[in-house]
């Protein structure tokens, strides 16, 4: 059976919201869910999802400057979260990010004018094969977006899908919610990956085996145990 | 003429107000006429069967072909009329028999 894991809600301001969206994903049928990354919260959150009973998954999500900016964050976080995303601001930042090994997950701006100059092109994904780096879709960009918006954001996607497919690299979908009128439910999440051309089959992996891999090399990376890949100590 | 195949889903509406069964009625039919045209819409021809405005809770039918298409609909409303509301999708099922079976052996 499919463990469906959110792996991107953006922290709210308020604690109560975020309470209210561990529940929502509790009751639609998620495991785990990933929180990114805010000045608070957090602590209160991953004590009411052990009485909500969800997983959940520590994220962070940078959003750096300049390449260099990029690798000085990288290794002041890397150690600290279970999943590092990087926003790509800039062509700099998505190539810089697209190489290093310690970035997970890249991530694109839902603004068109952003998106028209740094986006998921053939380069990036081939740099991104080579570190392992999956590609985001968040699909919360869609929702809250103007027809015109959509329709471009859209075909872009689409072509983002395409060069991601090419090259092996895999792709997350996630909400991207910041409220829980935002979030939706397993089949409702990949069934608006439809206006992308991606199949249900491919779409559910996208929210349960793809987001599960990272999650679990990470959480091995992480334990005490974890010497080098391949190496743990077992006594 | 062979018979049209349907699925049936049980929806929830999530919002901080109550909707009437025609806002909600409506609602489905202009997200499923903005994402898909008026050509998707024929072909799914949504129908919400019923709409409980005490539980916010109902039973919407669609061709079976175009399940998908319909869940997509439905998760891309974030409003109805003026205010914020989100549509889940709780079950599905062949016959309206079977779905209002299950819903009466949840507790």
């Amino acid at each position: 059976m499919r463990r469906f894991i959110d792996l991107h809600l953006r922290q709210p301001n308020r604690a109560e919201e975020l309470e209210l969206m561990l529940r929502t994903a509790a009751d639609t049928g998620y495991g785990a869910v990933a929180v990114a990354e805010g000045q608070a919260n957090l602590s209160r959150a991953s004590k009411s999802s052990g009485e909500i009973g969800i997983d959940l998954i520590s994220r962070v999500d940078l959003r750096p400057h300049s390449d260099r900016d990029l690798s000085a964050l990288l290794s002041r976080v890397r150690r600290r979260f279970e999943v590092v995303a990087v926003e790509c601001g800039s062509k700099a930042v998505a190539r810089q990010a697209a190489k290093d090994h310690r970035v997970d997950i890249l991530v694109f701006s839902a603004s068109l004018s952003t998106r028209a100059k740094t986006w998921f092109d053939d380069h990036e994904a081939v740099l991104a094969a080579e570190s392992n780096c999956a590609y985001e879709i968040n699909v919360g960009d869609l929702l809250l977006q103007g027809p015109v918006t959509v329709a471009k954001l859209l075909s872009t996607i689409r072509l983002e899908i395409e060069n991601a497919r090419k090259h092996g690299i895999p792709i997350v979908a996630s909400s991207g919610a910041d409220s829980h009128m935002l979030m939706r439910e397993p089949r409702g999440l990949t069934a608006l990956l439809d206006l992308v051309g991606v199949d249900e089959e491919v779409g559910l992996d996208m929210i349960s085996r793809t987001p599960q891999r990272i999650v679990e090399v990470n959480r091995a990376k992480l334990s005490p145990s974890f010497i080098a890949p391949g190496v743990r100590r077992v006594g | 003429m062979r018979q049209v195949r349907r699925r049936y889903m049980r929806l929830r509406v999530t919002s901080e107000r109550g909707y009437t069964t025609e806002e909600v009625a409506e609602a489905v039919q202009k997200v499923t006429r903005h994402l898909y045209g008026v050509h998707g819409l024929s072909n799914m021809s949504p129908l919400l069967i019923e709409f409980d405005e005490e539980k916010q809770a109902g039973i919407l039918r669609c061709s079976h072909t175009h399940l998908r298409q319909m869940r997509a609909s439905l998760a891309y409303i974030t409003s109805i009329g003026e205010s914020a509301a989100a549509i889940t999708v709780e079950r599905v099922s062949g016959t309206i028999r079977s779905l209002r079976a299950l819903e009466k052996a949840e507790p």
